[in-house]
């Protein structure tokens, strides 16, 4: 008998009920949110660093963590990029990885960083052996004229790199 | 405004509709998205644009894996990607698009491959007919 009347207390209702309160509330104000429109929401702090300027000790640092101290193969990676690129929005570059895409011998992860960028990492690249070669374009944004690197990561452990310095006319953000 | 919120989810995929066995083709993909980065200011208020942007696609082959990538806010906005496929067997290619806010948008198309005698190549094994059958 004591058991059954400590389990509903007035407590344990007022909790329920202000949950329950909360919970509608929370979901009425998400749905409101226009999508595109600019507006403070509870994760933004979270969501966003305010980090605008660039810092490119960091991007150093990305690099030598990926690298970990392993040789570095120059003959394994190739990247195409632009020379000139008129609108640092839209710079269209392709990456291509030389080896067989057969038993250990092909890339798991390629990674491609921007060093002027405020957030330098721009993609990661996961393969498998059914892609049947390591081969994409994509396009990327760039703020001012500056190097592309491209590092592929080999199941067996060995890693290259490329670099290839891009003029930026316009630049894109901000 | 339905048509600025519609505008984001408008997704493209183009693949070959027929290839040869062990041919490598090619696969283009494009999502219109504006890639918000999450550093812009609204000029007049100064607020910033919360960071909106397409940070994960995975590619599939008959419900298996075969490529994926992360994407951070440096890709551009309406983002374009082509990538490479080897074709062995005849089946379904999904492309998935997943959003910051984790709504996910996908893409299908069909593939057939066809073997160096004109034979469409199926990915089950038809040995024993009536196995199949009985599985249906």
């Amino acid at each position: 008998m004591s058991l059954k009347n400590n389990f509903l207390t007035r407590r344990v209702v007022f909790n329920f009920i202000s949950g329950f309160f909360c919970a509608v509330s929370s979901k009425v104000t998400l749905a409101d949110q226009q999508v595109g429109a600019p507006f403070r929401d509870r994760f933004q702090t979270y969501r966003q660093t305010f980090r605008i300027e660039p810092d490119p000790e960091e991007a150093k640092r990305i690099v030598r963590n990926i690298i970990k101290g392993r040789e570095v193969r120059e003959d394994l990676i190739y990247l195409k990029a632009p020379d000139i690129a008129e609108n640092g929005n839209t710079v269209p570059i392709s990456f291509a990885v030389d080896c067989s895409m057969e038993g250990m011998d092909y890339p798991t992860v390629v990674h491609i960083l921007v060093l002027d960028n405020p957030f330098p990492e721009i993609a990661k690249f996961y393969f498998t052996p059914e892609s049947g070669e390591a081969n994409v374009d994509i396009r990327i944004r760039m703020r001012t004229s500056s190097d592309i690197i491209a590092i592929a990561e080999m199941q067996d452990g060995t890693v290259g790199k490329t670099m290839s310095f891009v003029d930026v006319t316009i630049g894109a953000c901000s | 405004m339905a048509s600025e919120t519609r505008k984001n989810w408008r997704r493209r995929l183009k693949a070959p509709e027929s290839a040869v066995k062990g041919e490598i083709i090619t696969i283009k993909t494009m999502a219109e998205h504006i890639m918000e980065p999450g550093v812009r200011r609204d000029p007049e208020t100064g607020i910033i644009y919360p960071k909106k942007i397409i940070d994960l696609v995975i590619c599939r082959f008959n419900g298996k894996q075969i490529y994926k990538t992360h994407w951070f806010s440096g890709v551009s906005a309406n983002p374009f990607m082509a990538f490479k496929m080897k074709a062995i067997t005849s089946g379904l290619l999904e492309v998935e698009w997943i959003d910051d806010y984790g709504q996910s948008s996908y893409k299908k198309a069909v593939i057939i491959v066809y073997d160096e005698n004109g034979k469409k190549v199926i990915p089950m094994k038809l040995d024993k007919i009536n196995s199949v059958k009985e599985a249906i």
